[in-house]
């Protein structure tokens, strides 16, 4: 099944042009009494984060944003405490297929073949702060 | 006359000659150790020549910001302490079995919501899809989740160390 997953990902009709960007955020989601806003680069996907781990509020911590070119790896470092090693594996007509790989610190967390496309964020579920609860966003712009 | 210790690296450097040198080699007799010291030195001396310069960095980015964490983190007070693990009292092969049971759910997820054709929906659909993934350490697990109602896909990760107050997020 998987072989088949992989086999229908690696169909492009066409590539994707070069100079799309890849975008990586360190995100807080917490329960609070008063919620505030999500931040204008959270809209987007405040809501999915809020619906599906159970959060009223999202905050913001870090992000960057790195070109993305086929065959690159790209260093992300939303902030001082977590990374993304980013390699674009092949351009496919709506996305890219990643090999992402995150870290915490100095320690290697998880290793992931993805399949990315703008509008299309990636979450991951980080380590639990006391404040709250911390997820990764990857997304393609 | 010179102080032993200046005699002594004179003599390391191959500066001292005649009858100096004679003097010194008779006074070195009582501290047998100080030949294979200059052996060492001079094999330090040679490696420095020949591999002295260092390698291109491939990753400045990921370098500079690991450096600088790690000099931070030298000169804060330590301010992380970690959390008793909550898997006391299970066995390891129980909790192997239920991340793997958990990885097997999380894939055949994700591959029927890939592959099932989606009824209705005008707008671009949702793409993110995790084609495999697996956890650097033995005691960390990862799973793949994606949810139609919620249209996201979540890599979902456990094991991970919970980070105290103290922990500054930045």
């Amino acid at each position: 099944m998987t072989a088949l997953l992989g086999l229908c990902l690696s169909l492009p009709t066409s590539a994707r042009a070069e100079g799309d960007r890849i975008w990586s955020a360190l995100v807080l989601a917490t329960n609070v009494p008063k919620p505030k806003e999500p931040s204008p680069e959270l809209a987007q996907f405040s809501g999915k984060i809020k619906k599906f781990f159970g959060y009223n509020q999202v905050e913001l911590v870090g992000s960057a944003t790195k070109t993305v070119a086929t065959n690159s790896e790209r260093w992300l470092v939303p902030s001082q405490n977590f990374w993304l090693s980013v390699k674009t594996k092949q351009a496919l007509a709506k996305g890219y297929l990643l090999d992402v790989t995150l870290y915490h610190d100095e320690r290697c967390l998880v290793t992931a073949e993805a399949k990315l496309a703008p509008g299309s964020p990636l979450l991951i579920r980080g380590p639990m702060h006391a404040r709250g609860q911390l997820i990764i966003v990857l997304q393609v712009l | 006359m010179k102080p032993f210790e200046e005699r002594y690296t004179a003599w390391i450097d191959g500066a001292l000659k005649g009858e100096e040198l004679q003097r010194f080699e008779e006074e070195l007799s009582q501290h047998p150790e100080a030949v294979e010291d200059r052996k060492a030195v001079h094999q330090l001396g040679r490696l420095l020549r020949d591999f002295g310069s260092a390698p291109p960095l491939r990753n400045p980015d990921f370098f500079n910001h690991q450096l600088l964490a790690r000099i931070e983190a030298e000169q804060a007070p330590a301010r992380r302490e970690k959390v008793e693990s909550a898997h006391a009292g299970w066995s390891f092969g129980r909790w192997a079995w239920l991340g793997g049971a958990a990885c097997v759910a999380g894939m055949v997820f994700v591959l029927s919501s890939t592959l099932l054709p989606k009824a209705g929906g005008a707008s671009a659909p949702y793409m993110a899809q995790i084609v495999n993934a697996r956890a650097a350490d033995s005691g960390v697990w990862v799973t793949a989740l994606h949810s139609d109602a919620d249209d996201v896909t979540v890599l979902w990760i456990d094991g991970l160390d919970y980070l105290p107050a103290s922990y500054q997020l930045q």
